[in-house]
């Protein structure tokens, strides 16, 4: 299961695909203070990053990801 | 709402109608570059003060305007007529909104699609028009570089930008747009920006790509191109380069040149409108909620004026609005070191004039008059002393009371005074579409839109003058080949010209069309019943051309799409007669048809002839009034009741203002009478007073209770003595 939802966290791992998508905002809609971690996220789906951007749950963890650190954590960062 | 919600809605029709006027100058002069700074600050501003309240679709509209014109400020593109039908559109909707929210504080439903729509037709307006642009991409604006450089780039390029609008449905065809981002060689920026505003969780499809990716690769297209091979269709690329960067300012040295030169005062004003933000009251919440929105704006502001350093000491103070604010303050401060922002704060103030709200400004016009009322009591008081020395005393003081009422007055009615380009302006819209539509080329020269004018009678005069031009577009300017026929130049003229005159403003309309044929406006003019066919024979010129102001009378045989919209000339004469003032009409068949209006200067004031009938004092207003004569016995005609007088243009009924009030006649015997020459802009009428008195100034105040439902009177005024003067509405006593 590349997302495990452990309480009000959602962890992301390896490689986290489409289908993960509906399961996903099902889990924010129901979960309140929800938070990510994305540390273990290697690639990160366009319909999981909407899904984010939509809501922007507090990150709890940054991803180790390069390209996800570089360019998608800013946007789901609150300032 | 509240009182932010309100200025916003008078800034943004203010805005929109800088708009409109820059892009007019703009379509006239495409090369009128202070026309494009205006344009596009005025979409910029607009943008701004949209995005403070939330409405995105709107903000989403005027972005893409301010996208476009961007690109035609910096050269990439030029102002086509498609283009610029594409930005009166977007000027339109967002007036049409702006009316909306006015209405219903919220946008209607279909915003977010109509903002999409016309949002696209820009930017594929802009396309069409130069796709070999050297950068023909938007939204390489100066944040972006400021981004690149924010890593310390200097690397001018040349850059692959990349525009990647991925089709909704693609996730069902097993693409993953960000993931084909990540393999973009050589990334150098990537923005992931929603397409559509977020919608709430339960309504959103996540199976429908909602995002656009706008990047930059130092790679070569065609290595760029490579990725994107599964979706060509999606994505636009072209090869940029960069302004070479510029030194970073030592800290106490002036702007940073590496902002486009008019940017700073924005940044200025953004700064300010931070710290007013941040002084709102409100709950703790909410202040909260809106000073993480002021950190972002400010840090967004520094990273583009490429101020790092003070980026970093912002996030310190995040949670301290004292802190913050005097932060703010600092970087705003004309003696600030490293101002970036000199100059602004005082440009942007000499700007922004006073508004007041027109009931106050009401209010204190009627407590001038209640003054100028409670001032006439003052020489009676001087006659009933005894003391002839005080009896003095109080005169004097009257006096000068009386010269300070009269320049209190003055002094009130000169807030009121607006310009008359106001109501001028949006006539060069109405030709632009309107001869476009029917292929009638029209130049349209407006002047003396300096005059002033009551702000009452600004509102009143917009319409008809706006219906006059329409009419001389409609009805008096001909078709080009019929112009070219007669040996007209092809493109028609309309001339308006404002004009100051001693007791108010005059507006001509004039055209160089066909005229009006007096012959053909009064045969239908019988034929409509307007005219007695024993008056037509006695009728002059000018008497039959002001005809066609008569209710019922349209000179069209047929009811165009233009003219025929239940504004005819009838209510531009009526309405400008509410107003106290008068229309004529001239025109020579083959040359032209020229309207005049004139107007008093205010309508709060209205000037009035006293006369007298049966020991009672009258007022009629001064702009009806066409003569005043003493005409002897013998120079009146008499049929038995019907009495006339023979004028200038013919013979003129002649009525007696006791008989016309029910009053008693008047059976002293005298050798002439006071005869009052009307000019009730149609047939001419005369009408036999007892005797003509001052002339006076007056608040006109409109019959109220009992007295409303009177016939034949327009109002009360108070005179000079106190005494109420009933002012007469001689259209409707004749």
């Amino acid at each position: 299961m590349p997302i495990r939802y452990d309480g009000t966290v959602a962890r992301f791992d390896g490689a986290c695909t489409v289908d993960e998508a509906l399961p996903l905002a099902g889990w924010l809609e129901e979960t309140a203070g929800a938070r990510i971690d994305l540390a273990a996220c290697t690639a990160l789906h366009t319909a999981l990053l909407q899904v984010l951007l939509a809501v922007r749950p507090t990150v709890e963890a940054p991803p180790d990801d390069p390209f996800l650190r570089r360019w998608i954590l800013p946007l789901l960062d609150r300032a | 709402m509240s009182a932010l919600f309100d200025q916003f809605l008078i800034e943004a029709r203010d805005l929109l109608e800088a708009a409109t006027a820059s892009l007019l100058r703009l379509e006239g002069n495409p090369a009128d570059r202070e026309a494009v700074n205006d344009l596009f600050r005025a979409f910029h501003t607009l943008k701004g003060a949209t995005g403070l309240f939330d409405l995105e679709p709107f903000t989403r509209l005027v972005h893409a305007g301010e996208d476009v014109l961007a690109e035609v400020r910096d050269g990439h593109a030029a102002v086509t007529p498609a283009l610029a039908d594409d930005l009166f559109r977007a000027i339109d909707q967002s007036g049409r909104w702006v009316d909306r929210l006015e209405a219903a504080q919220r946008l209607p439903d279909d915003a977010a699609a109509v903002a999409q729509d016309l949002a696209a037709e820009l930017r594929a307006a802009l396309h069409a028009d130069d796709r070999t642009a050297a950068t023909p991409v938007a939204w390489m604006d100066g944040l972006v570089l400021a981004e690149l450089r924010a890593d310390g780039s200097t690397d001018a390029g040349p850059f692959t930008a990349v525009t990647y609008r991925p089709d909704p449905e693609c996730f069902f065809n097993g693409d993953d747009p960000l993931e084909l981002c990540r393999r973009i060689p050589d990334l150098c920026l990537l923005r992931v920006e929603p397409v559509e505003p977020w919608m709430a969780l339960a309504e959103m499809d996540p199976y429908r790509c909602n995002l656009r990716f706008l990047a930059l690769s130092r790679a070569p297209v065609e290595a760029v191109r490579a990725v994107f091979r599964t979706a060509p269709d999606q994505v636009e690329l072209s090869s940029v380069t960069l302004p070479p960067p510029a030194p970073r300012p030592e800290p106490g040295t002036a702007a940073d040149p590496a902002l486009p030169s008019g940017e700073d005062p924005l940044a200025g004003a953004i700064l300010r409108e931070q710290a007013r933000i941040l002084a709102l009251p409100g709950p703790a919440e909410e202040r909260q909620a809106r000073r993480g929105a002021v950190v972002r704006a400010v840090g967004n502001i520094l990273a583009a004026l490429g101020r790092s350093a003070e980026r970093a000491a912002l996030s310190d103070m995040a949670a301290d609005d004292a802190a913050l604010s005097a932060f703010i303050d600092r970087l705003t401060a004309p003696a600030a070191s490293a101002e970036p922002i000199k100059g602004s704060a005082s440009a942007s103030q000499a700007r922004r004039a006073l508004r007041v709200d027109p009931d106050r400004m009401d209010r204190l016009m009627a407590l001038v008059a209640e003054l100028g009322v409670a001032k006439a009591s003052l020489p009676g008081l001087a006659r009933r002393s005894t003391d002839a020395g005080l009896a003095q005393d109080i005169r004097t003081a009257a006096d000068r009371i009386d010269g300070l009422v009269g320049e209190l007055q003055h002094a009130v009615l000169r807030l009121r005074l607006l310009p008359l380009s106001r109501v001028m302006e949006p006539m060069s819209r109405l030709v632009r579409d309107t001869a476009r539509r029917l292929g009638k080329p029209v130049e349209l020269t407006l002047s003396g839109g300096e005059t002033e004018a009551d702000k009452d009678i600004l509102d009143i005069l917009g319409e008809p003058l706006l219906h006059l031009v329409r009419n001389a577009l409609d009805h008096g300017i001909e078709p080009p080949e019929r112009r070219a026929a007669l040996g007209k130049p092809a493109t028609g003229s309309i001339r308006v010209t404002a004009a100051q005159e001693r007791d108010g403003v005059a507006v001509e309309v004039a055209d160089d069309g066909a005229g009006i044929d007096p012959a053909q406006v009064l045969a239908k003019a019988l034929e409509k019943g307007i005219v007695d066919p024993d008056r037509a024979g006695a009728m002059g010129e000018r008497e039959i051309l002001s005809l066609i102001f008569a209710p019922g009378f349209s000179t069209s045989a047929t009811v165009s799409d233009l003219s025929g919209r239940g504004v005819g000339m009838d209510a531009v004469r009526s309405a400008v007669e509410q107003a106290g003032g008068r229309v004529e009409v001239d025109s020579a068949v083959g040359q032209g048809t020229t309207v005049r209006v004139r107007l008093p200067l205010t309508v709060s004031i209205t000037r009035v002839l006293v006369v007298e009938a049966a020991g009672e004092l009258f007022g009629i207003p001064v702009g009806l009034v066409g003569g005043m004569v003493r005409l002897p016995k013998a120079e009146i005609r008499a049929v038995k009741h019907a009495e006339s007088i023979v004028g200038r243009d013919g013979v003129i009924p002649l009525y007696r203002l006791r008989r016309l009030l029910g009053l008693g006649e008047d059976r002293r015997p005298r050798e002439a009478e006071a005869v009052l020459l009307l000019d009730l802009g149609g047939p001419a009428a005369a009408v036999v007073v007892d005797g003509f008195r001052e002339r006076a100034e007056l608040v006109l105040r409109p019959m109220t209770g009992l007295l409303r439902g009177l016939r034949g009177y327009s109002g009360t005024g108070v005179l000079g003595d106190g005494r109420l003067l009933p002012v007469l509405n001689l259209r409707e006593l004749l």
